[in-house]
């Protein structure tokens, strides 16, 4: 029994870390590729020990274009963060909690809106921003970026709001909350490692999404995958730099998923009931 | 946690207001044009500290400048358009973008070209690069001015064309045997690691490398009036037999479908590839010595011809500056264009930042012809060569085109075959 | 009968009044789903209508105004182009192919982290990261990868023994690279939200199911999987909606070839938009994506979301 118990373990941890060298070896590659000069990139066969340079992340840090895009990709995926979560929690939970005449096609008309690919959606959203003045602002990023959000936001909260059991918000309720406090106190909480699943798939799209960043904006609202298409050049790839840049952008969701991750979980652990 | 998210909506909530509130910055200076251009020419205009900053100065109009890569402009300055917003004065373009569908979104520049100044000098600008921007191509309405000039060339690598005993190839034939010859297995583990040819084999880059071989062999895409797909005659047939051929004998990398840019200008700068048909301003990546393992060893010659066919007969396009139709500083936008196209900075942009130039007079500069020896050769093909048609359905042929190289590359069809596919599916868009 | 000031029975009044209120309680699920049907009905649902209305019509995207009525011309002319059949049939086996690996791996991978609850929170993230790269970034990334002479896989496969493989410079073995590519890209989506899932069972759940008896793959089949059937839905439709449309990664990666044979409908629509500015036809491509989406959708509705809401 205990034999066979260890070698499951075994398995588990042998498979485990399987996927974790088929999800960390490109990543790897690409930091590796960013310490390297031309000519370790291309070496045959592959460096895996060389020199470092540090010149693509001196050159990154150097542009003063790169702090301007930082911020603007910080407040425009922070915003839309926020506002996604707001609108679709309130909905998730109207999903999740009332039953309502056209509920179930209200929620797959939710679904719909986000079948039909974003391309051929430019010029008409173009149009309509440019008649609000959105075009090159932060705000319009933030609200196309929550539109396009609201969707899996809205289903994954649903599903997370599901599996709440409705006898602990009825408990709080009969306590003399309003539905929002119930929703406030019991359920959030509660639902709390969904949400934080569910924000870091937010604010990763938003961090990342690169046509509408480029299309809709020129200069006051660009964010870094712009800058990034812009590195890239049209002449030769300098691949140490587009890695250094790649890495770069890559470490502010990763921290946001680890703070999303720690904040949300302890706060189940110290808000739950049970 | 209430407290904290409290906070947390008080951060945000001004945030929002902020952004709102914050003035706009257009107001600040009193003439202010923006120009969409690409990354590669704000480097030809040495970059904003150059010639942008000096012609801000000398005008006092600031520059905007929006850059992109060559899809992203073209996508951008569509959208902008036919949205309505009004967002550019000036633009770089294409000629081969400028069909009937956008051609209305530009201002005609020949009212700005006759009034020019004669300091100017109009005809100093390359004929036919003017003629590049016309619309309909050749004798139209100007709307386009030359900036920066692409011809291919044949570059190859001096050492490994020294070692085999062999001379730059001027016609088909020649090419085709220095090409195996110079493929070689340098190591003996049994591979190939020199390849005598290297080209771009990727979709879309493919069918531009083809074009650019074919108009050597005297191909010509379609026929005069533009009503005849002429892809399948015999030019175009012995264009594909060669990329075939060496692509089964060993002399193009075995990968070559999957070889894009940055792949052909790589395996020259490292020594993996013997030589290239390139687009002429590459020269400035090969002889780089922090990029370019043969910078010093690289040699050039106009593209080789086959009998009859006008020596150096390939492919060239400009990239060129046009006015936005719906710009409401036309004047400020034809200033700045003509100060990137002028006598004095065409030279300086192609003595200090490696532009390919647009005006005859530089190339018979001194100083330009002792430090690029090259141009003497851009010059010579620029005369013999062709742009790709001006076709509104030019994107389409291009990933027809490609489908199809492909296809015979694969061996799945004869080139006679594959070009004659090609054609069929070509012909009903003309 | 006692009348007030206002001329109406007070009972009336009263009556009136509760019912009021309780029209209004009917009214909060509507009034909760609204904000976000707002903010969707201008970004996409409008959007979407106006892509509906002009599949019917021919005209260039530089002139939309210009248009000719078509009918369902657009329609019947993609069955005509060569590359949509071809098109379709790739995307629909890269969404199969990319939806069931991804969804194997993410499972297993959110099932082990579960059950490694000691170093989930610093795995998690490591596991998260394909994820986070950007788009644009991952399809350079995996082009240096595959590369035949100098890219890393043919460099491991070669210390196995193995000879360099052609993978992006010839057919099938693009169309490996292009799923391999995607699924490591897209594990990760499975992967937190099947987590997710499974920190949202109640262990209670797990300790009734061990005084019953049951071990092991028992567990997962009777307990885990029924529990975990809202978050499995989601994973699975939003997957899909992702891969049905695939582009960028594409784009960079082997830009739809060799030969078209990676070419999905998503980069079928961006072409037909953005290079060949046929308006009509991208919009009805786009349509037909749509219905390919909903009518999987509604499978995947139909057969676990029933499960779900039951």
């Amino acid at each position: 029994m205990l034999t066979s118990r260890r070698i499951s373990t075994f398995g588990r941890l042998v498979l485990l870390l399987a996927l974790l060298v088929f999800a960390l070896l490109p990543i790897v590659w690409i930091v590796l590729t960013s310490f390297k000069n031309r000519l370790d990139v291309f070496a045959v066969p592959p460096k895996l020990i060389f020199t470092p340079q540090f010149g693509s992340y001196v050159k990154i840090f150097n542009d003063p274009a790169v702090v301007d895009k930082l911020v603007n990709s910080l407040l425009i995926a922070g915003l839309s963060v926020t506002l996604t979560l707001a609108l679709s929690s309130l909905a998730a939970y109207s999903f999740s909690r009332f039953s309502f005449a056209g509920r179930s096609q209200l929620l797959i008309g939710i679904l719909a809106t986000r079948l039909m690919p974003p391309v051929t959606a430019v010029i008409p959203l173009f149009i309509l921003f440019q008649g609000w003045g959105l075009i090159d602002t932060h705000l319009g990023l933030i609200l196309i970026y929550s539109a396009l959000n609201i969707p899996l936001a809205t289903w994954m909260m649903k599903s997370f709001f599901d599996s709440v059991p409705r006898e602990l918000e009825e408990s709080a309720r009969i306590d003399g909350t309003t539905w929002f406090g119930a929703l406030w106190r019991v359920t959030l909480p509660l639902a709390a490692p969904g949400i934080a699943a569910t924000s870091v798939f937010i604010f990763t799209l938003a961090w990342n999404e690169f046509m509408f960043a480029f299309i809709f904006t020129s200069r006051n609202a660009r964010t870094l995958p712009a800058l990034l298409a812009e590195t890239l050049g049209e002449l030769q790839i300098y691949w140490s730099d587009m890695a250094a840049l790649s890495t770069l952008i890559m470490i502010p969701p990763l921290l946001f998923s680890f703070y999303m991750q720690r904040r949300l979980v302890a706060g189940l652990q110290t808000g739950a009931l049970k | 946690m209430p407290r904290l998210t409290v906070q947390v909506c008080r951060l945000l909530l001004a945030l929002v207001l902020g952004l709102i509130l914050a003035p706009s910055q257009a107001l600040a200076q009193d003439k202010e044009i923006t120009v969409l251009m690409h990354s590669v020419h704000l480097g030809a205009l040495g970059g904003e500290e150059g010639l942008i900053r000096e012609f801000e100065e000398q005008t006092g109009i600031s520059l905007d400048i929006v850059t992109g890569g060559t899809n992203q402009i073209y996508e951008q300055a569509l959208t902008a358009w036919v949205g309505g917003a009004q967002t550019f004065d000036a633009m770089i373009w294409l000629p081969r973008w400028l069909t009937e569908d956008v051609v209305d979104f530009f201002e005609p520049v020949d009212p700005y070209l006759e009034n020019a100044s004669g300091e100017y000098e109009v005809e100093d600008l390359i004929p036919s690069l003017l003629d590049g921007g016309r619309f309909p191509r050749g004798d139209g309405t100007a709307y386009l001015i030359p900036f920066r000039v692409g011809v291919a060339m044949l570059y190859y690598n001096q050492d490994l064309f020294a070692q085999a005993g062999l001379e730059a190839p001027t016609n088909w034939q020649e090419f085709r045997e220095a090409a195996l010859a110079l493929s070689q297995d340098t190591d003996g583990d049994g591979t190939t690691d020199v390849y005598g040819w290297g080209q771009r084999g990727i979709t879309r880059e493919v069918a531009e490398d083809f074009y650019r071989v074919g108009f050597g062999f005297g191909g010509e895409m379609l026929s005069a009036d533009l009503s005849q797909c002429t892809m399948n005659s015999q030019p175009w047939v012995d264009a594909l037999t060669l990329w075939v051929d060496m692509f089964e004998q060993g002399a193009l990398p075995p990968d070559l479908l999957a070889w894009g840019r940055d792949d052909y200008i790589l395996g020259m700068q490292q020594g993996d590839v013997a030589m290239s048909i390139m687009y002429g301003p590459y020269w400035g990546l090969l002889t780089n010595p922090e990029d370019s393992e043969i910078a010093d060893g690289v040699g050039w010659t106009v593209v080789p011809s086959a009998p009859g066919v006008e020596e150096g007969r390939t492919q060239y396009s400009a990239w060129s500056w046009g006015i936005s139709g719906d710009s409401d500083q036309k004047d400020a936008a034809w200033q700045f264009i003509q100060f990137a196209t002028n006598k004095e900075n065409q030279l300086i942009a192609a003595l200090e930042y490696d532009n390919g130039p647009t005006r005859a007079s530089v190339y018979q500069d001194q100083q330009y012809q002792e430090r690029f020896p090259v141009a003497a050769g851009w010059l010579e093909a620029l005369r013999s060569s062709s742009q790709v048609v001006a076709h509104a359905d030019l994107p389409r042929m291009d990933d027809i085109i490609s489908e199809e190289l492909h296809n015979a590359l694969q061996g799945n069809k004869s080139p006679q075959e594959a070009l004659d596919g090609a054609c069929r599916r070509i012909q009903p868009l003309l | 009968m006692d009348t007030s000031v206002t001329g109406i029975p007070e009972d009336v009044a009263a009556v009136r009044s509760r019912l009021w209120r309780r029209r209004l309680k009917l009214l909060v699920p509507y009034l909760l789903i609204l904000p976000a049907y707002t903010l969707l009905a201008f970004l996409l649902l409008y959007p979407m209508v106006s892509n509906f209305y002009l599949s019917v019509w021919e005209w260039r995207l530089t002139n939309p105004s210009a248009r000719t009525f078509a009918g369902l011309q657009n329609y019947l002319d993609l069955f005509q182009t060569q590359g949509f059949t071809r098109s379709l049939f790739f995307t629909l086996l890269f969404t199969g192919a990319t939806v069931a690996l991804s969804f194997v791996l993410g499972f297993l991978s959110a099932l082990l982290l579960f059950s490694f609850a000691s170093v989930q929170r610093v795995v998690t993230p490591l596991l998260i990261l394909p994820y986070m790269v950007a788009p644009i970034a991952v399809g350079l990334i995996w082009r240096l990868m595959w590369n035949m002479e100098y890219g890393p896989v043919n460099y491991f496969g070669s210390l196995l023994g193995l000879s360099a493989v052609n993978w992006l410079g010839s057919v099938n073995t693009a169309v490996v690279a292009v799923i391999v590519s995607e699924v490591w890209r897209t594990t990760p989506f499975v992967m937190l939200i099947l987590l997710a899932g499974l920190s949202a069972i109640p262990t209670e759940v797990y300790e009734a199911a061990k005084v019953d008896g049951a071990r092991g793959l028992q567990v997962l089949r009777h307990v885990t999987l029924p529990l975990l059937a809202p978050s499995i839905t989601v994973a699975l439709i939003f997957e899909t909606i992702f891969k049905l449309r695939v582009f960028d990664l594409i784009y960079t990666l082997t830009g739809g070839g060799p030969a078209s044979s990676t070419t999905p409908l998503g980069l079928l629509i961006y072409n037909t938009y953005f290079r060949y500015l046929n308006g009509g036809q991208s919009a009805a491509l786009s349509v037909v994506l749509f219905g390919l989406g909903l009518v999987i959708c509604i499978v995947y509705i139909k057969t676990l979301y029933r499960t779900w809401e039951a």
